[in-house]
């Protein structure tokens, strides 16, 4: 034991004397926590560019809706149409949103069930979920004038409230029980509040990005092992104990870099409970440990495993839930270690089958015969 | 001159020798990528693998309410394929969201619908896992959010009216007159799409989506597969270099003669990659509608000009970490970095503007601006490209003089 | 005692470079290997100290065949090879722990055969900085850290300078004087005055050399096929 911790020091001494490596260690933290910085500032999903050029009482207060509201829609004011129309030209809005003079008709033609043009025109480019999303948010910036225009036809035609009661009438009693309290509340599992105006989204995306980037070190640790194998540094090593060597160099690259994700994770205000995610980056890197190891046999030459990296990459960013989950290709997903371990930040369940996972690997990875390694 | 044309062709042999490799794997991205895209085009994969989110929703499916607020979130997208809803009992939505198989799970209290009758909210709580929120679960949230609105207004007016009835009506049963406004703004919810017309006025000199993530797609691939180079240029050593330099053949011819074999070798790739690209893309089914008419010849320049750019900058960061470790995951920070911030991931315009004007200024931004004008038609600006290949050149030609002096 | 080697055959695939290599040697001896540029001398030592599986052959040694078993092995034959696979970014001494138990890598520096081998001058220098011989010198101490009884030389004095060499070979007098084996391959005139018996490698197998010190005679010997 102490000479595994002999070694495991002088590695790991020797990984830290070099001054890139520990240049990048420190450039991972601190992008992170630029990242969740910047991401704090304003941003949105959608932009629309929002046109109201006219008088019209309901226009006027859609269109203030739509300027204070806090979602992922962001609302530009543009003085007229054309302008509108241009943006959404030129790229500089992803949708032009225009109010009409007739809004407060066109709402009331569509609360009572008559034809109506719409109260408000909407351009784009092309349609996409975003925009329909967003087209959500105008309907419920519209609603509350259509809700008001419905409830006083309903009062007149079924209730008898006479034609010309005075607005106050109708208002004071659509306002008995104005309905304050918010009817949904979001929050996470934990019971800590969801920020839906916020650019969480942005930053989300940055523990698979560290994920990825700890599967890379250990892969990278591979392909420097092929190089000390080449240079039989390790050669008086006896047998017994060289067939666990490639997984404690490996160790020695990937924990101090799990240190600098760990850092990354707080800076970006991601991190979790301490001590999860202390025990979850121990299960996580002995994983990749065995993965790299395991890559580095089957890939059989360090030619073959830089060949493999990008592909490696490309697949771990597409498949497994950084940017959104998309449960593609499925039996893939099962062999990267990084689906394993982000949904095992909230998932029991994915800690074991994680550490199933490097079992399954480890078995291979030390059974097959490294290339030229004595039998 | 000869001994810089000597030079490229050893090292065009170096290069030569990790190309079959590169090559076969590279087949195999593109044929991986082709498959995920026949899948989807095709729709084969089950529903799930078209949805951005799927939200369990736990409540009395019977409820007439329920069911208001329920058909209203579904008819949000009329193919249903993006944001699917469905109803479950608490104990499996909860397992269902901490196993990630659903982004959310929204709660309706038993009584919700009652409790709203008397003036009180028992508010629906939107759940999603602990941590940060992806983007399906914002979307999701946000569509919530919108409903949730609509919600608000309707019971306003179900109260006010039952008010009135109360005060001015008590022959009339209030029950009845509820039923028949709830009737009424339940048609009203369902054809809220009638609120707005859409104009949709077609993508003249803009980039469609799927134009949009195709060059994404093109970028975030040139950028990754500097990776694949680590093991010819960790194999370099200084004595050679400073050898080299000590026989008159200095900073410049070296990094001139290395970067020529280099730049062929990511040409080749990105043209084998390409092609084969191109062939699976055709067969797939994939639309992009910037490429239905155009041969994939055309875009050959503008790739020539983004591996020039690039390659010069993994090979600027071959210069900074030499070895194998450092290289490696310096290509990778590099690319990971820019390929988000510059859009290939989310579109640039989702970030702050601080980002956006940064990611504008990168090698990356750089990229994807060309190719989005070559895309649409237009010649783009290639200077920008050109200008930060010259820069890294001369930066790596910079620091071998520095370290072969050392 | 005797160390036998007994009809040692590899091949490289369809290429039989050691085609029953068989000869004795004793405690205290040195025994020179000598050979044209690929007649396999390197193969021989890197068979004999365990680096490549022979396809035949015995390493006979007190009763054991080394060959089969590891443990004894690696407890009894130490292998220097050609080159100086040291780490780089480390010190001398940190090179050195790797290999020694921290009181044995003392008692060694202190009184034993790193003291011997001179490596407690550049302890503290970084293994890159350090010159020829000294990597060498530290090769073979990281080497013998397990008190080997034989030490397999692939060529230990190649580029070295006349100090150096001298200092080496100093160090082998005294392990054979200690009763150690050397089996040492090499082309190098002065380490084969060295020897007490030499044995030349042509066409795969080992045939007794008389070395008389006339480098011409060994040249036309070397030539023949």
């Amino acid at each position: 034991m102490r000479r595994f911790f002999r070694w495991y020091a002088l590695l790991t001494k020797r990984l830290l004397r070099k001054p890139v490596f520990l240049i990048l260690l420190c450039c991972v933290p601190l992008l992170a926590g630029a990242m969740a910085l910047v991401a704090k500032q304003d941003s949105a999903v959608v932009t629309v560019a929002l046109v109201c050029d006219t008088a019209d009482p309901s226009a006027l207060r859609v269109r203030d809706r739509l300027l204070h509201s806090d979602s992922l829609v962001r609302c530009t004011e543009y003085a007229t149409e054309a302008e509108g129309r241009a943006a959404v030209a030129q790229s500089r809005a992803d949708a032009a949103w225009i109010l009409r003079d007739s809004t407060a008709d066109e709402l009331q033609r569509f609360a009572s069930g008559r034809g109506t043009r719409g109260a408000v025109l909407v351009v784009e480019r092309e349609d996409t979920v975003f925009l329909r999303l967003a087209r959500e948010q105008l309907a419920a910036a519209l609603y509350p004038e259509a809700s008001m225009a419905l409830f006083r036809s309903f009062l007149i035609e079924r209730l008898n409230v006479p034609e010309d009661a005075p607005e106050e009438f109708f208002d004071r009693y659509y306002q008995t029980k104005i309905m304050d309290e918010p009817i949904i509340v979001f929050s996470h599992l934990d019971g800590s509040a969801l920020d839906t105006g916020g650019a969480e989204h942005l930053v989300a995306p940055v523990r698979g990005l560290l994920a990825v980037l700890l599967v890379l070190t250990g892969l990278a640790s591979a392909m420097y092992y092929c190089e000390d194998a080449r240079r039989e540094t390790f050669l008086r090593l006896p047998a017994a104990r060289r067939r666990a060597l490639p997984l404690l160099c490996h160790l020695t690259a990937l924990l101090p870099m799990a240190l600098a994700v760990l850092l990354a994770l707080w800076a970006a205000g991601l991190l979790g409970s301490l001590l999860r995610e202390l025990g979850l980056m121990l299960l996580y890197c002995l994983a990749l440990s065995v993965f790299s190891e395991l890559v580095r046999k089957l890939c059989r030459s360090q030619a073959a495993l830089g060949a493999a990296l990008p592909v490696l990459t490309a697949a771990m960013l597409a498949l497994c839930p950084i940017f959104l989950d998309l449960n593609l290709l499925a039996p893939v997903r099962h062999l990267l270690p990084p689906y394993y371990y982000l949904n095992a930040v909230h998932s029991d369940t994915y800690v074991w089958q994680l550490a199933l996972f490097t079992l399954c690997a480890a078995i291979p990875a030390l059974a097959i015969p490294g290339r030229g390694e004595r039998g | 001159m000869r001994r810089f044309f000597v030079y490229f062709v050893l090292q065009c042999k170096r290069a030569a020798r990790i190309l079959p490799h590169t090559l076969l794997i590279t087949a195999l991205l593109c044929a991986a990528a082709a498959l995920a895209g026949t899948l989807i085009s095709t729709g084969r994969a089950n529903d799930e693998a078209n949805q951005i989110a799927v939200v369990a929703v736990v409540g009395d499916e019977t409820n007439p309410y329920v069911r208001i607020g329920v058909d209203a979130l579904e008819t949000f997208d009329s193919s249903r394929e993006e944001i699917k809803f469905r109803f479950m009992d608490e104990q499996t939505a909860l397992r269902e969201l901490r196993a990630g198989r659903v982004s959310a799970m929204m709660y309706l209290p038993d009584d919700f619908v009652e409790a709203l009758c008397r003036g009180e909210v028992h508010p629906i709580r939107f759940l999603t896992p602990e941590g940060t929120a992806g983007l399906d679960t914002l979307l999701s949230a946000e569509l919530a959010d919108a409903v949730a609105k609509l919600m608000t207004e309707t019971q306003n007016a179900q109260y006010g009216a039952q008010m009135y009835a109360m005060d001015y009506l008590p022959e009339v049963d209030p029950y009845e007159v509820d039923n028949e406004l709830v009737d009424r703004y339940f048609a009203m919810v369902l054809s809220r799409h009638r609120l707005f017309s859409v104009q949709t006025v077609g993508l003249a000199d803009a980039l469609s989506f799927a134009g949009y993530y195709f060059c994404g797609l093109v970028v975030a691939f040139l950028l990754l597969t500097g990776m694949s180079a680590v093991p010819l240029m960790s194999a370099r050593t200084a004595e050679l270099e400073r050898t080299l330099r000590a026989r008159g053949f200095g900073a410049p011819g070296q990094v001139a003669g290395e970067f020529a074999a280099y730049y062929l070798l990511m040409l080749l790739l990105s043209l084998a990659a390409g092609a084969a690209g191109w062939f699976l893309l055709r067969r797939s089914g994939l639309a992009i509608p910037e490429l239905a008419d155009s041969a994939p010849a055309a875009l050959v320049p503008a790739l020539a000009a983004l591996v020039l750019c690039f390659a010069a900058m993994q090979f600027f960061l071959y210069e900074l970490a030499p070895g194998a470790l450092s290289g490696a995951l310096a290509q990778f920070l590099c690319a990971a970095v820019q390929a988000y911030v510059c859009g290939c991931f989310y579109p640039y315009s989702f970030f702050p503007e601080t980002l956006q004007r940064l990611g504008a200024a990168l090698p990356a931004g750089a990229a994807m601006r060309y190719l989005s004008a070559r895309l649409r038609g237009t010649s783009g600006q290639v200077s920008a490209l050109l200008a930060w290949a010259l820069a890294f050149l001369l930066l790596s030609a910079a620091v071998r003089a520095w370290r072969c002096r050392r | 005692m005797t160390g036998q080697i007994r009809d040692i055959q590899k091949s490289y695939g369809a290429h039989a470079v050691l085609r029953g290599v068989s000869f004795d040697a004793e405690y205290g001896e040195a025994v020179g290997i000598v050979g044209a540029n690929g007649s396999g001398k390197s193969t021989l030592l890197r068979v004999l100290a365990g680096v490549l599986k022979p396809q035949g052959g015995q390493f006979l040694w007190e009763g054991s065949d080394l060959l089969r078993s590891r443990p004894a092995l690696e407890q009894t034959v130490a292998y220097v090879p050609q080159g100086t696979p040291l780490i780089d970014e480390l010190s001398a001494l940190d090179n050195l722990r790797l290999w020694y138990a921290p009181q044995a890598l003392r008692a060694s520096l202190e009184g034993g055969m790193l003291r011997e081998l001179g490596v407690q001058e550049f302890l503290k220098t970084p293994a890159a900085q350090l010159s020829g011989g000294m990597r060498k010198r530290l090769s073979i101490g990281c080497a013998i850290a397990r008190n080997p009884r034989i030490l397999l030389l692939d060529e230990p004095t190649a580029a070295l300078d006349l100090a150096a060499r001298e200092r080496l070979l100093d160090y082998f007098f005294s392990f054979r004087a200690r009763g150690g084996l050397i089996l040492l391959a090499t082309h190098d005139l002065r380490e084969l005055s060295t020897c007490s018996r030499c044995f030349m490698l042509r066409a795969g197998v080992a045939e007794p050399y008389v070395f008389d010190g006339d480098a011409r005679r060994l040249a036309t010997e070397l030539e023949k096929p």
